[in-house]
């Protein structure tokens, strides 16, 4: 059965380039949320094998993403989440790696944003693969 | 979002900030658009940069009217969240001039001045419409 991921961002454009790169690897991208909140409540209900969380969204009732970030990872240590960020600095990108996401992808995207990311999921996910063909 | 911002200021490294608009260089007679950026975009499968320009064409002029709308009745903090939001929508296609112009949007109205970032609001119009105009240019090719 193919890896289940939910998208976390409040940009539709983020979203859909996320979704076609993970697409393109051969996830179902079992849904889509605008903020943190949101994207917890979606967790929670569909169980995702992978997250991919922005983490410069407005917070929505005081509920932000490093509150969802830490707490999927309390709930659902084996989730993989990619962290989407539009801030470079290597100290935050560590802090989230240390804190147990696979990847920190930074935007606005390039060419090279996805390739490491898709080789980490490929290894973690046997049945994905950066090689597949869409019909 | 402010809150996320000081905690991303805080695990910073000391004497950063969150990254300020971009500095100049980006002026008026600029493309309106990257054109490696765009390149790369069309080189993707499923027609995603037709479908990322589809999304332009909804969701800018709707966002453009609500940060309007924020600006006027003085709702800096909606006004910043949108200006970041473009500032992203931007940096998707390489509209440089653009990023730059919604980062100052959003700056301004993060320091609470609603006039200056209404004057930008202004330029920021025309700038949108150039890029509409390109990326039109893109999905006829």
């Amino acid at each position: 059965m193919a890896a289940r991921a939910l998208i976390i961002d409040d940009s539709p454009f983020a979203r859909k380039i996320i979704r076609h790169h993970l697409a393109k690897l051969g996830c179902i991208v079992a849904g889509e949320a605008e903020n943190a909140a949101q994207g917890l409540k979606m967790f929670r209900e569909l169980k995702a094998d992978i997250v991919t969380l922005d983490v410069m969204m407005p917070e929505i009732d005081g509920f932000n993403s490093m509150a969802a970030f830490r707490q999927i990872r309390r709930e659902a240590p084996e989730t993989q989440i990619i962290v989407v960020s539009v801030v470079p600095f290597e100290k935050t990108r560590e802090t989230f790696l240390d804190e147990g996401a696979i990847a920190y992808v930074v935007k606005p995207f390039n060419q090279y944003s996805f390739k490491a990311v898709q080789q980490k999921l490929v290894r973690l996910f046997p049945e994905l693969s950066e090689d597949r063909v869409i019909a | 979002m402010g809150q996320l911002r000081s905690v991303l200021n805080r695990l910073a490294p000391k004497g950063d900030e969150v990254p300020a608009p971009a500095a100049a260089q980006v002026t008026n007679d600029s493309p309106a658009l990257d054109r490696d950026v765009i390149a790369k975009l069309r080189e993707e499968e499923d027609n995603l940069l037709v479908e990322l320009i589809d999304l332009f064409n909804t969701e800018v002029p709707a966002q453009l009217q609500e940060l309007a709308g924020a600006l006027a009745r003085r709702d800096t903090k909606t006004a910043a969240s949108i200006g970041h939001t473009l500032k992203g929508t931007a940096g998707t296609f390489g509209a440089n001039r653009m990023c730059e112009l919604a980062a100052n949007i959003d700056q301004a109205a993060r320091d609470g001045l609603v006039e200056p970032a209404v004057a930008m609001l202004e330029q920021l119009r025309p700038e949108i419409d150039r890029v509409r105009g390109a990326l039109e240019i893109e999905r006829t090719k």
